[in-house]
């Protein structure tokens, strides 16, 4: 009579859930059921191959595709269906493949705009502060027109940017994409840093060993079906990905 | 060092020479005039450009600012010409007089636009031009058959002129005119300029350059898209009403057709999309040489004798060929407008107030 009663299935932590997810472009099916979740402070990626469903996963996340079926919940919260410009008020916020910087925008306004959904300027730009303690190159090139930095500096833009909004969880898509090795390293020691600071990312990448190396879980997407889901660490010693993915 | 700093004083000391000057010019043209031959005056005519200088910066705030192609920019000048019209014509019992027209004028453009942006704000590119160039044909065929209202082809006159305490407004006098649109011109020229560096006008350069990363931002982009219309809209219809006040009528349908929308949109491109100064520079290239070169042209021929059946003996005749060839040598020559380096001295004066931004929470704290 004294026990405890059943708490049920143990969720709390979990920040972004994705449930038995289809999406697709038209006719096309991209996503069948995918499920998958992030907990509060993890680093979490996706890997697989060209067109395996990556960033369409991570675009149901942020609203620019909209799931034919399944849920998406955020903080307990369903949000799919709605609006990728309100979704990024709810605490989401990505950081698109390819960059996406405004590129005749300088440097400053590309960051303003990243806080477009909030409106307190001394917050704002304690925000810009942090991004440019994150990345000083940035507040180098403040005034520069965001099209004619370099590919890093580029990502290191369109990550700031993203921070902006204050978001609880980062939708990174392709991070190392045309960018030098070097910055690389930069970008995801910087990745690390965030994390430690609380907060919470959905990885997709090429270089999955890097990938890996840095995340806490991953997930194996092949031809739109999650098909592995592991410990970090366990995926990189795992034969099978590393065959697939690692090229060993 | 030295040098640099040589060069960059002196850079900025010859541009702010040149807008003294410039602005000298501007302000004191009808004295001037009173000193050139009678055959060379054309101060008179420079209200109309100051008129479509306010219609390009309309359309500015659509196309060169948001990236909306719109080739529709005449029927918002019609609408914003005959809600003047209608509500100052003696024939009708409103007579609201000129600045309230003036208002209503601008709301009526405001919300023609609002309305047009429903179906536009979900299109890109191509289909914003098919629909925009559909509704200026659609406003000028309502214009022409809804005779009742609009009388048809006669157009509405006479319409209400500026009226201030002692001053007198009149078709022989142009001197009040220049005045009140030039300090009117300024007033839209401030506006967009603020527009421009607000969160707003950040919003709208930023779904012009990306719009998918415009959304995944934060911005509601269809809404921006909506605002940067009617708007835009709003000022096409200010133009309008201006120039009917000017003109004395709201002249007739077929003078707001395809042509007038190609000349308002070659005024934003010729200059410079989405470049204030370059859209001023378009109005005074595009409609001086109509307005001004064109008639001084056709005087001076007639004065020579020059007259006759040929029908190049008409300058009129072959403007859209001098258009033509103009547009063709821009895009060969300067795709992106006289003056392309927009983004440059923007960036140089921002540079000094967001040093001034900057400081001031810091100080504050």
């Amino acid at each position: 009579m004294n026990e405890t009663p059943d708490p049920g299935p143990r969720t709390p932590d979990i920040l972004l859930s994705l449930e038995n997810v289809d999406a697709g472009y038209g006719p096309i099916r991209a996503l069948h059921g995918i499920t998958l979740n992030v907990r509060a402070g993890e680093i979490v990626t996706l890997i697989g191959a060209n067109g395996a469903g990556k960033t369409t996963t991570l675009l149901c996340c942020s609203g620019i595709v909209t799931p034919t079926s399944g849920a998406i919940r955020f903080a307990g919260q369903a949000i799919h269906g709605q609006p990728a410009h309100a979704i990024v008020r709810h605490g989401i916020a990505q950081v698109p493949e390819g960059r996406k910087i405004f590129p005749r925008l300088s440097v400053l306004e590309n960051l303003r705009l990243g806080a477009f959904t909030r409106s307190d300027p001394t917050e704002i730009a304690a925000s810009i502060d942090h991004a440019f303690t994150l990345f000083p190159i940035l507040a180098e090139r403040r005034h520069q027109a965001g099209g004619t930095l370099s590919g890093g500096e580029q990502q290191m833009l369109a990550i700031g940017r993203a921070l902006m909004s204050k978001p609880r969880v980062l939708l990174m898509d392709e991070p190392s994409m045309g960018v030098a090795p070097l910055l690389v390293l930069k970008i995801f020691e910087t990745i690390r840093t965030l994390n430690r600071e609380g907060l919470s990312v959905l990885l997709v990448e090429q270089n999955a060993r890097l990938a890996l190396k840095l995340a806490h879980r991953g997930y194996v997407i092949e031809t739109g079906r999650i098909v592995m889901e592991d410990d970090a660490k366990r995926l990189l010693a795992d034969p099978k990905v590393q065959e697939a993915y690692l090229g060993e | 060092m030295i040098p640099s700093v040589l060069s960059v004083a002196s850079v900025a000391s010859v541009a702010s020479v040149a807008r003294l000057s410039a602005f000298l010019l501007v302000a004191l043209l009808p004295a001037i005039d009173l000193l050139l031959p009678t055959t060379w005056k054309f101060a008179s005519l420079v209200p109309a450009i100051m008129v479509y200088a306010i219609i390009g910066l309309g359309l500015n705030l659509i196309t060169g600012f948001t990236g909306l192609f719109n080739l529709g920019s005449a029927a918002f000048m019609a609408i914003g010409a005959y809600t003047f019209a209608i509500l100052t014509c003696p024939i009708y019992p409103f007579q609201i007089g000129f600045f309230p027209g003036l208002l209503a004028a601008t709301a009526m453009g405001g919300i023609a636009g609002l309305l047009l942006s429903l179906p536009v704000m979900r299109l890109r590119g191509d289909y914003v031009a098919i629909v925009t160039l559909g509704f200026g044909e659609i406003v000028q065929d309502v214009l022409k058959n809804l005779d009742a209202v609009t009388k048809g082809t006669q157009g509405l006159n006479p319409v209400a002129v500026p009226a201030m305490p002692g001053v007198s407004f009149s078709v022989g006098n142009y001197v009040p005119w220049y005045y009140l649109y030039l300090v009117l011109l300024i007033a839209v020229v401030w506006l967009c300029h603020n527009l421009r560096y607000s969160r707003l006008g950040r919003s709208w350069v930023a779904v012009r350059e990306d719009e998918l990363a415009a959304r995944s931002m934060g911005l509601p982009t269809p809404w921006i898209k909506q605002i940067a219309f009617a708007l835009g809209s709003a000022l096409c219809a200010t133009g309008g009403a201006m120039f009917a006040s000017l003109a004395g009528t709201s002249i007739e349908p077929g003078f707001y057709d395809f042509q007038q929308s190609v000349i308002i949109l070659c005024i934003v491109i010729v200059g410079g999309m989405g470049n204030i100064t370059g859209v001023l520079l378009g109005a005074c290239i595009m409609v001086g040489f109509n307005s001004i070169v064109l008639t001084k042209l056709t005087e001076m021929m007639s004065r020579n004798g020059w007259t006759g059946d040929n029908v190049l003996a008409s300058p009129g005749n072959w403007k859209f060929m001098l258009y033509g060839i103009a547009l063709i040598l821009m895009m060969r020559l300067r795709p992106k407008g006289l003056l392309p380096a927009k983004e440059v001295p923007a960036e140089l004066r921002y540079r000094d107030r967001d040093r001034d931004r900057d400081k001031a929470p810091a100080g504050a704290n």
